[in-house]
């Protein structure tokens, strides 16, 4: 057998130079090498983890706070919002658009709005895009403007239009943006169960984030506005009632897409001119 | 003296001697060897309590140094004799075979039969893995073997 430890054993019989005093002289005759401390090595890790935690917590985990006291608050602002300009963007699922217009089959309903909201007193809502334009409010080329004690609304799918004094009582062009279209009452009892989430960015505004049941809301935090709202209940579900003029079905979101605050108002904007060829219908 | 200085003294009193062998059987040239080992240990000196395990640091800088130094001179050279007449021509024999083995059979061979360092510390050394120093000890044991016992050094 082939004994390679005992072989290898030979070099002990060499004599190595004492290398002691070299070794100090050569240590001593440099510099020092820059220390890299063990928490220097691991910093940039550390900062990596450190961030996504930070990240954590702030986008997934509910902050202290009252959900409803977001939206009590954002309630008793809105009647003081000022003057915007908007476009507003939803969407609503094919299954749901199917349920609430009673087609068999339907496509997803996306529809735009441009919103001109001067206060309570003055508003118009210009339809830029629907794409399923048989609901109330019209396709592409519809409007809707409130004066503070009419209504006209024009709808360019059928090509009519209503002049109405009273149903708009409490309503607001915001629609489902708006406050007014679920009481206080009403998302108390939703807010039970909530959270607060963190704020986020909505159409460049800050945006307080809450969920009050399965509606989650993002509320500007400046001037209560609800810059947007969806709902998380499961689709193909029945609409809860909803207080209101419009209903916000499963699945559905609306959203601001792009705000200015006080803006300068056209001449005429709230003064309506019926389109060539519109014939007055009975109403809305 | 400070402390730093004297555990790193302390592990070269311990294993100075052995490692220069090592170092030496390794590449051959007694200035690589004493080179590269005061190298190795006058970095840990400058490095202080950044480095952790002084052992096993100047083991594997020591080798690594000799390594660079056998690179840029592109080759190997005999050692001159030391201790007795009789071992420094059985160590100049053995050290003969051993620089016909490659580099890293070489290496493997000295640090796990002469070291006794396991396989994994040798690839950890080595900077290699443990799979590729059992085949490099495995042909530099074959070839140190047949050398050796043809005295075809």
């Amino acid at each position: 057998m082939f004994d390679f430890d005992e072989k290898l054993r030979i070099l002990d019989s060499i004599e190595p130079p004492d290398l002691w005093q070299t070794i100090q002289t050569r240590a001593a005759a440099r510099e020092p090498l820059p220390r890299v401390r063990t928490w220097r090595r691991l910093a940039p890790a550390a900062a990596v983890a450190l961030i996504a935690l930070v990240a954590l917590i702030v986008t997934v985990l509910p902050r202290p706070g009252s959900a409803f006291a977001i939206v009590e608050k954002a309630i008793h602002d809105f009647g003081e919002i000022p003057s915007f300009h908007a476009t507003i963007i939803g969407r609503i699922p094919a299954e749901q658009v199917a349920r609430e217009i009673g087609a068999g089959r339907a496509r997803e309903r996306v529809y735009r709005y441009d919103l001109w909201y001067r206060d309570r007193n003055g508003w118009r809502l210009d339809v830029l895009e629907d794409s399923v334009p048989v609901y109330p409010q019209g396709g592409r080329e519809s409007f809707w403007i409130w004066d503070g004690a009419m209504l006209h609304a024009y709808n360019a799918t059928t090509k009519t239009f209503f002049v109405a004094s009273n149903v708009v009582e409490g309503f607001s062009p915001l629609g489902l943006l708006s406050w007014d279209a679920v009481s206080t009452a009403e998302w108390k009892r939703r807010c039970s169960d909530s959270a607060v989430l963190a704020d986020s960015r909505i159409a460049g505004r800050i945006a307080q984030h809450v969920r009050c049941g399965e509606i989650e809301l993002w509320i500007d935090a400046e001037t209560g506005l609800m810059l947007k709202i969806a709902s998380r209940e499961a689709v193909g579900q029945a609409p809860k009632p909803v207080p209101g003029p419009i209903s916000f079905g499963p699945g559905t979101t609306v959203e601001i897409q792009r705000a200015e605050y006080r803006p300068p108002f056209p001449e005429g904007l709230f003064e309506f001119v019926a389109p060539s060829g519109a014939t007055e219908s009975s109403g809305g | 003296m400070d402390t730093a200085l004297e555990g790193v003294e302390a592990v070269y009193r311990e294993h100075g001697d052995r490692l220069w062998r090592a170092v030496l059987a390794f590449s051959g040239d007694r200035e690589i060897a004493s080179d590269a080992v005061a190298e190795a240990f006058a970095q840990v000196l400058r490095r202080g309590a950044e480095v952790r395990s002084p052992q096993a640091w100047v083991w594997r800088a020591a080798f690594r140094i000799a390594g660079g130094m056998l690179k840029e001179r592109g080759r190997t050279t005999v050692f001159g004799d030391e201790g007795s007449y009789e071992m420094a021509e059985r160590a100049d024999e053995l050290v003969s075979a051993l620089r016909r083995l490659s580099p890293k059979q070489r290496a493997s061979v000295v640090l796990h039969h002469y070291a006794g360092y396991p396989v994994k510390e040798v690839a950890s050394i080595l900077r290699s893995t443990a799979p590729a120093v059992r085949v490099h000890l495995s042909r530099g044991r074959k070839r140190l073997k047949e050398f050796l016992e043809s005295g075809d050094v």
